[in-house]
C-alpha cells in the first residue's frame, strides 16, 4: 500500500498545489486527468464554500494505492453536506463522472470528502 | 494582426510557481477579438479569463485553447456564460483545442459537447 498526506493551506491557491502534488505522486497512471480534476473540484469546494476554520487551518489530502484502487481524499474541518448537483458542468458532477466511487463522511469535527478509481484501469 | 496584449498571472513562492501559471494573449483582428490562453484555468485565473471574454469586439470570438493544460468547473462555467452572452448579442464563440486536449475532454465529462463550436487548429478557421 502506497500512501501520501499533505497539508495545504486553505486559499485559492490550494486546488494548484494539491494538482501538483497529485501529478505527481500518480504519474503514469492512465486515469491521471479524471484524478487531478476530481481532485481539483473537492479541494475548490473546500476553499471557496470555507469558513474561517477551513481559512485557518487548512485542508489535509491523502492519496493512497492499494491492489484494487487509488483512493484520494480531501479533509477539512466542517460538517458533513448532501451533495446537490445542478447540472452537469458543476464541480461536483464532474467529480462524479470522473471517478468509480466518490462520497462524503463526518470523521469527528472534520469532514472526509473522497473518491476511488479502480486499479483495473491502470496501464 | 492587430492590437496585442498580454495578461500574465503568476505567484512566486521562494522562486517556485505554486498558482496556476496563466497568461492571456489579447490580438484584436478581422473580424473580432482573438484569445490565445496559455496555462490552467481554475478559481485562481478564471475570473480573468471572464474578464477578458467580456472586453471582445467584433463578430467572431476566437478563444484559443490550444495551450491550456488543465480547466475546471469554475473555467467551464466562464465558457458557458461568454457563450450566452456572445450568442445574445449576434456574434459567435469558436474555441480551438485538439480532441485529446484536457480542455475537450473535461467539456466532454461535463457533458457540453454539443455547446460549443470546437476547431482542432486556428489554421482551420476561414
Amino acid at each position: 500500500m502506497r500512501h501520501s498526506e499533505h497539508h495545504l493551506q486553505g486559499d485559492i491557491t490550494a486546488p494548484a498545489r494539491s494538482r501538483r502534488l497529485l501529478e505527481a505522486w500518480a504519474v503514469g497512471h492512465s486515469r491521471r486527468h479524471e484524478m487531478v480534476l476530481a481532485l481539483s473540484e473537492l479541494v475548490a469546494n473546500a476553499v471557496v464554500h470555507a469558513g474561517t476554520e477551513i481559512r485557518e487551518r487548512g485542508v489535509s489530502i491523502h492519496f493512497e494505492e492499494s491492489d484494487s484502487c487509488v483512493r484520494v481524499s480531501v479533509h477539512h474541518p466542517g460538517r458533513a453536506f448532501t451533495p446537490v448537483i445542478r447540472h452537469g458542468h458543476s464541480g461536483l458532477a464532474l467529480v462524479a463522472g470522473s471517478v468509480d466511487r466518490w462520497g462524503i463522511d463526518q470523521q469527528g469535527p472534520s469532514v472526509e470528502v473522497w473518491f476511488e478509481i479502480d486499479e483495473s484501469a491502470v496501464l | 494582426m492587430g492590437v496585442s496584449s498580454v495578461l500574465p498571472l503568476a505567484i512566486c513562492e521562494s522562486n517556485h510557481v505554486i498558482g496556476p501559471t496563466f497568461e492571456i494573449e489579447v490580438v484584436e483582428s478581422e473580424p473580432g477579438t482573438r484569445l490565445v490562453v496559455r496555462g490552467e484555468i481554475d478559481i485562481q485565473s478564471a475570473p480573468q479569463l471572464d474578464e477578458a471574454l467580456s472586453n471582445t469586439a467584433g463578430d467572431a470570438v476566437v478563444l484559443d485553447l490550444s495551450d491550456v493544460t488543465f480547466i475546471d468547473s469554475s473555467g467551464l462555467r466562464v465558457l458557458v456564460m461568454a457563450r450566452t452572452r456572445i450568442d445574445s448579442s449576434g456574434r459567435s464563440l469558436v474555441l480551438c483545442a485538439s480532441a485529446d486536449s484536457a480542455v475537450v475532454r473535461t467539456i466532454r465529462l461535463a457533458g457540453l459537447t454539443s455547446d460549443f463550436e470546437v476547431v482542432p487548429n486556428v489554421d482551420d478557421l476561414s
